[in-house]
């Protein structure tokens, strides 16, 4: 018996062998390409350039960059006297010192799990061969052709970096990446380490979430997970049904920094920006002692599939093409005393923003002017504000508001609730071109408010103008905060932006622009008949914008439209509160600020007070309201019920005294950014403008004297 | 000596885990929900936002004990308060400052699994469900007696006596939630052992739940003999947590209890009040000093009810993503005087604080007057609560009692219509009918008086002078020998009796299926008016959710249904109605509704809840008489004896039952069988 076991037991080893013999011998491996001798592990190559000296390992291009009396790191592991590392952390191997991390899936496999490998991992000798197969000297920097390996295959790609002594500049060609085998690109990581510190230390990481936020890196975090989100939002062409609340804020700016006493670095991804993401640890989250905010490029992502209509057979496999772009990011080397101010500079120069043209205060009041409910026989029309009224309410506000700002919405035939992504068909059209001619003689600028990208599913359209995703479904947005239940479908761009320009033409008569929601914030690709990708959303969408001749007012855009944007609203002014991080700070304000006026959510739905009102005067963000001229009640069983306070004789009083508080603050600084933050005490913070004017906001319960002059608890005021 | 080690150590740990609590903070990852009109959950204004976390230190220990509260000893100044964390995982009871400076340990090296805590003025009582005691502390951590399971006859042998929550009142009595025990909580009196350490003596058991009637056990109770029964022997589940008021009462929590999952006791132990919602996941429950109840639940929603139990925010939610505010695993939660909410976090081992917002601030002094009968004092505050929400329902109740108290009975009227407060507005139109009453009296006995002595002079014309009326008679004999008419008009035959009528429509063509049809359309309208006419007292139907439509088909659809499997139900059963006979007598039989639902529909506007009994009387009247119409017709219709037709109606409702669990399935095997063709495409032209 034993010896019969013994057989079967040789018998199955010898098939296993065998097997593996046939898998290897199938290895779609091709032989690396002829290498240049890159030198060993210790080979460095030098480049000064002023008072900068670049110092980068060929090897595994590991980077020190001396300028002055601090130097940057591309990733630094720190080590005891005698050599060992003091993290202890065996599973990091070479990602913190490595340039470079690759994520690969094998195309050819079922299992579609991403490995991650720091570059010198991806070799036929890890620690031994070099994963730099040629690497060019120049004088501005270096040109690094990697060839890399795997049980799936081969992939090459170049890095090209160029310093010019404060800003490095770090590039993967689309055109260099080379896939061999079935070793299919997943994701590059440059520099995932670039300025980062090890364990709790004095500094801070800036993340661009929501108006952007601040991770204290000298305090330890509760948090588990660090920051890792989609710049411009997930692919709706990817993601199962999403949902439209309660959802952190999103990524709009591609721009990290790490903040240290000593200096910093600004991190912005100036090329392939729509395919990365942001991710953010500080020391203690994902297991590791490292503080570090880099971007990730993806290139090919994973994508829910569904093989029934009701979804319940579905997976997330992986896309089989990549994503074609150059990725580049751009470090910007910050000296001592850095702080948030600056790092909003460098962004600011980056962007191509308009002139400023704001000359007041504003003060947005949006007005809803019909909606429908369901009754007994068909859809009941609710009328909530008449063109008269609002007519009066305008000259009302007007008296004591001189940069006052009126959208309206639900304008259309029939009401709001499930009306067409256009301004027509509009419901009485007479009185609207003789409300915008009242407007304009009164010097109050009207924008008709429209979704030119997501349909309410009630609405009528051809199929054939709606996005399916990369499974071919359409595409869908629930809406399901409290008493709401509405699903919207999302349009293709080009129905979409035909809409957009066909209404612009018409809309000169009326003395009015446009203020359009989700244009220019969300991004997605589409598969299905019309097919283009996040680039090509962006430029048509940037085309589109940049050719209309009325003003444009854009809701909570990603960072490509602030060169082509009249103004911003609903402008975030908060974060998501991860648990990762520490504190809010208005950078979007900071880089905007004097340029575009932006204006905040409707006050009115979440009111909480004198709190809300200084958080405006800080972040320098005008206030919004949302009104009727009907009592809110009346939206009850519509889809806009989650409107629950709207009517103006109910707010009247706090609209101007919110105006009064801000604009007694604001208008000193009207057309200027802020050049420097700083907190003062606890809950006291001071912006001063670039017209050198300070406001100081004392958030605190106490009052609080700057330069001489008392700050009362809970008021702001401006100290020249 | 190295056990002071092991202290410093910790506490050094714990020092730098300290984390400053903001105190103004703006994100907020939740909306907050209330209740709006029609009992429909509705946004609401941010009641409370999340300000800051106190942090329990990380533990070394990979143990997977579960179970964590905590109590907080509040000073004078809020943010001077301690807060005493139990916590299985630590084995220890954790002393932290509120801004999570951690001031002391207790009970370490005591302590097993401790998952409770309560405090009084002097002592500190651990649940230990690991040591299966109640220890008991002084402020200073050093031992001052433990509980052990009580001695007492009344607690059996078998009875388990496993700690997993406590609390305390004034008197110094515990109770005890003791895991798997189905009695109830224990309530335990503290006495003094000969040396002098403090032990508890066992009191009885209180607040034991019901056990639950659910379809499975009601079949069993049917079919089950006694002895089968016992088999089966439902036990009532043992409450999970528990809380108490500053008035001694004490509120359980059972988790996942489908009813009545928080219940307030009164001081002999029975339930009093549950909350108008029920959140089944309810996990824990605090009470503030005007008892609003606190609650928090596994889905991390942390929900505020007032006094009465009525849903006053709704807030929170579980999130995956770490923000601050939300919840993973809630174990306990806190009210304190300053009116703010601290959760603890078993997961995330941290507990938040929540601030309460200007908007809470408000709706809680407005409650407080409303819960004082102080209407009119706190109208103003609901009438700013209204200002910022105009669809917070428990304002327009407020103010409507405050209209009421004001004579202003209109407004209250229109109030308690928002409110939806059938009560109150059945009140309110009593005193505005009344009113109108007073005021018209004159004329309404005029009209009476003017209309009888009309009916007396037709009479009396009628009997002297013929001739005078022989035109206008002339007239409407006339109108009622248009065949169609004369058809309808026999409507009130069968309203007279029904086997006289049926024969008549058998034998002598009395009816026509025209004339049924239009009776079978008056039916349908009647529907319609019924959600349309009825006042708002006796309407049960929402013109919000109605669908004309929808009531058309339903009702069309559900009378032919009928008549068909009537028909079908006696061809089979030996009765001899045709098709055409059961499609007229049907409609016919129901004679008494289609001509007095109208004038009831119109006499409900009308009246209030004091007249309740004449209303449901009369429908009562008008059903019932339907219904023996119907029953006497099928009877004659198909010449059958009474028990025949009792047969033939209870296979008619079978068959009835039958043909529409026969559409629904068709229905699925519709849908399924094109589903599966388009799955069968999508799959070949995704893989392909």
């Amino acid at each position: 018996m034993l010896k019969k076991l013994l057989i079967l037991a040789l018998c199955i080893v010898l098939v296993v062998s065998v097997a593996i013999g046939i898998v290897y011998a199938d290895d779609p491996v091709t032989p690396p390409d002829e290498q240049e001798d890159v030198g060993t592990e210790n080979t460095y190559y030098t480049v000064e350039i002023g008072d900068a000296v670049l110092k980068v390992n060929t090897f595994n291009l590991n980077m020190e960059i001396t300028k002055g009396n601090r130097t940057w790191y591309s990733g630094n592991r720190p080590v005891d006297e005698e050599g060992n590392y003091l993290d202890g952390m065996a599973y990091l191997g070479s990602r913190v010192t490595d340039g470079i991390t690759v994520g690969y899936r094998n195309l050819n496999s079922n299992n579609k799990i991403v490995q991650a490998e720091s570059i010198t991992n991806l070799v036929s000798a890890p620690g031994e061969d070099s994963p730099v197969s040629k690497f060019d000297e120049r004088d501005d920097g270096f040109d690094a052709t990697l060839r890399l390996r795997s049980n799936a295959g081969t992939l090459s790609f170049k890095l090209q970096v160029r310093f010019d002594g404060t800003n490095l500049k770090a590039t993967v060609p689309n055109s260099s990446i080379v896939e061999g085998g079935n070793m299919g690109l997943e994701q590059i990581t440059l520099f995932p380490y670039f300025d980062g510190s090890y364990q709790q230390t004095e500094g801070q990481i800036f993340i661009p979430d929501g108006s952007g936020a601040l991770i204290d890196l000298s305090v330890p975090t509760r948090a588990r997970n660090g920051y890792n989100e989609r710049v411009y939002g997930e692919d709706l062409s990817y993601v199962n049904t999403a949902q439209s609340n309660n959802q952190p804020e999103r990524v709009t700016m591609p721009v990290l920094a790490t903040l240290y006493p000593d200096g910093g670095t600004t991190m912005i991804a100036t090329k392939g920006a729509e395919y990365c993401r942001v991710v953010a640890n500080a020391s203690g989250t994902n297991n590791m002692d490292y503080n570090r905010a880099c971007f990730s490029f993806v290139y090919r992502e994973e994508y829910f599939r569904v093989y029934d209509d009701k979804g319940t057979t579905s997976n997330y496999p992986s896309m089989s093409e990549r994503s074609e772009f150059d990725a580049q990011i751009t470090y910007t080397l910050m000296d001592e005393g850095v702080n948030i101010a600056d790092v909003a500079e460098v962004y600011r120069k980056h962007l191509d923003l308009k002139q400023s043209s704001i000359q007041n205060v504003g003060l947005r009041l949006q007005f809803l002017m019909a909606e429908n409910k369901p009754s007994m026989f068909g859809r009941t029309k609710v009328t909530m504000t008449t063109t008269d009224y609002l007519e009066s309410v305008v000259r009302d506000v007007n008296s004591y508001c001189k940069g006052l700002t009126v959208s309206v919405t639900g304008y259309q035939r029939g009401g709001l609730g499930g009306s067409g992504a256009s301004v027509f068909p509009m419901a009485g059209k007479s009185s609207f071109k003789s409300l915008g001619k009242t407007l304009t003689t009164l010097d109050v600028p009207l924008c008709f408010s429209v979704d030119y990208v997501r349909i309410h599913e009630r609405a009528s359209i051809a199929k054939g103008d709606l996005l399916q995703n990369i499974s071919e479904q359409f595409v869908t947005l629930a809406d399901t905060r409290a008493g709401s239940n509405v699903t919207y479908r999302v349009l293709k761009p080009s129905y979409s932006l035909d809409n957009l320009l066909s209404d612009a033409d018409d809309l000169q008569d009326f003395y009015a622009g446009i203020e359009a929601s989700n244009l220019g914030a969300m991004l997605f690709s589409g598969y299905k008949s019309e097919v283009f990708s996040r680039s090509d959303l962006i430029k048509s969408t940037c085309d589109a914008i940049g050719s209309l001749q009325v003003p444009i007012a854009l809701s909570n855009p990603n960072d490509y439209m602030f060169g082509v944007l009249d103004s911003y609203v609903d402008a975030p002014i908060e974060y998501s509160a991860y648990l990762i991080e520490t504190e809010s700070v208005p950078f979007l304000q900071m880089v905007l600020g004097g340029s575009v006026p932006m204006y905040s959510e409707a006050l009115n739905l979440d009111f909480t007070g004198q709190q809300l009102i200084l958080r405006l005067i800080d972040s320098n963000v005008y206030p919004s309201f949302i009104l009727t001229e009907q009592d809110a009640i009346e939206l009850y069983g519509t889809d806009s019920q989650s409107i629950f306070t709207s009517s103006f004789d109910v707010w009247k009083y706090s609209i101007s005294d919110t105006y009064k508080q801000v604009n007694d603050v604001l208008s000193q600084v009207v057309g200027e950014h802020i050049v420097n933050r700083t907190q003062v005490a606890a809950n006291v913070y001071v912006n001063t403008y670039s017209n050198q004017v300070k406001t100081v906001v004392n958030y605190s319960s106490t009052p609080y004297t700057y330069q001489g002059k008392l700050i009362d608890a809970m008021t702001a005021e401006v100290v020249r | 000596m190295k056990r002071w080690y092991i202290v410093i150590a910790i506490l050094v740990l714990a020092t730098v885990t300290v984390f400053a609590m903001p105190s103004i903070a703006f994100a907020v990852p939740y909306s907050t929900e209330t209740i709006g009109p029609e009992s429909s959950v509705v946004p609401t204004q941010t009641a409370y936002t999340p300000t800051g976390k106190i942090v329990l230190p990380a533990v070394t220990s990979n143990n997977d004990k579960k179970g964590m509260d905590f109590a907080i000893e509040e000073a004078a100044d809020v943010a001077n308060s301690k807060v005493y964390i139990a916590d299985a995982k630590s084995a220890c009871v954790t002393v932290l400052s509120m801004t999570g400076d951690q001031l002391g340990v207790i009970g370490s090296g005591t302590l097993n699994t401790p998952t409770g805590v309560a405090l009084d003025d002097k002592w500190l009582y651990v649940a230990d469900s690991g040591n299966n005691k109640i220890y008991i502390f002084d402020k200073a951590g050093e031992s001052q007696g433990e509980i052990s399971k009580p001695t007492n006859p009344l607690v059996g042998a078998d009875t388990p006596f496993v700690p997993a929550k406590v609390t305390v009142d004034r008197r110094g009595n515990l109770y005890v939630v003791s895991t798997g025990c189905s009695s109830g909580l224990m309530q335990l009196s503290l006495v003094r052992d000969e040396n002098g350490a403090l032990q508890g003596e066992f009191v009885g058991y209180v607040g034991a739940n019901e056990t639950q009637a659910t379809f499975q056990s009601l079949l069993q109770d049917l079919f089950f003999s006694d002895a089968q029964k016992s088999d089966f022997l439902a036990v009532p589940r043992s409450p999970t947590n528990v809380a108490i008021n500053s008035r001694g009462l004490i509120y359980t929590v059972t988790n996942n209890s489908h009813s009545n999952a928080v219940k307030k006791l009164n001081t002999l132990g029975n339930a009093i009040m549950s909350p108008s919602v029920n959140y089944a996941r309810t996990v824990a429950v605090s009470i503030d000093d005007a008892e609003n109840i606190f609650s928090v639940d596994n889905d991390g929603y942390i929900t505020v009810f007032d006094s009465y139990g009525d849903l006053l925010f709704r807030f929170g939610g579980k999130d995956s993503e770490e923000r601050l505010g939300s919840l993973s695993i809630p174990a306990a939660i806190e009210v304190l005087s300053d009116g703010s909410i601290v959760v603890l976090d078993e997961d995330y081992r941290m507990a938040t604080v929540y601030q309460r917002t200007e908007f809470a601030e408000k709706v809680f002094k407005a409650v407080s007057y409303y819960k004082d009968g102080l209407y009119l004092e706190g109208e103003n505050d609901w009438k700013d609560i209204l200002r910022l929400n105009s669809s917070f329902i428990v304002s327009y109740k407020a103010l409507a009692r405050a209209s009421m108290k004001r004579g202003d009975y209109e407004t209250a009227l229109r109030q308690f219509k928002l409110a939806e407060d059938k009560d109150g507005y059945s009140e309110a139109y009593w005193e505005i009918r009344n009113d109108w009453l007073q005021d018209n009296v004159g004329w309404i006995v005029a009209v009476i008086l003017v209309l009888v002595v009309l009916v007396v002079v037709w009479k009396i014309i009628d009997k002297k002078k013929p001739k005078l009326l022989a035109p206008v008679k002339a007239g409407v004999s006339k109108v009622t020998n248009v065949r169609i008419v004369r058809e309808l008009l026999f409507t009130k035959n069968y309203f007279k009796s029904a086997p006289d009528a049926v024969y008549q429509t058998k034998y002598h063509e009395a009816t026509s299926v025209w004339s049924a049809l239009i009776l079978y359309v008056w039916f349908v309208v009647l529907q319609l008016l019924d959600v349309l006419v009825t006042g708002y007292l006796f309407n049960s139907n929402s013109v919000y959710n109605s669908n004309a439509l929808r009531i058309v088909l339903t009702s069309t659809a559900v009378l032919f249904a009928l008549v068909l499997c009537n028909y079908f139900v006696s061809t089979v059963s030996d009765g001899e109605g045709k098709l055409k006979h059961c499609f007229i007598s049907f409609i016919y039989a129901l004679a008494p509704y289609l001509i007095l639902a109208l004038p009831m529909f119109v006499i409900s506007r009308f009246l209030t809840y004091n007249e309740q009994i004449i209303y449901d009387l009369l429908m009562v009247i008008i059903y019932g008489w339907s219904a023996v119409c119907i029953f006497r017709t099928i009877m004659e219709l198909h010449d059958y004896t009474f028990w025949q037709a009792v047969k033939n109606i209870i296979l008619t409702l079978f068959a009835f039952v039958m043909a529409i669990l026969f559409v629904i399935v068709l229905r699925m095997l519709v849908t399924q069988f094109f589903g599966y063709f388009a799955s069968l495409f999508r799959e070949m032209f995704t893989h392909a």
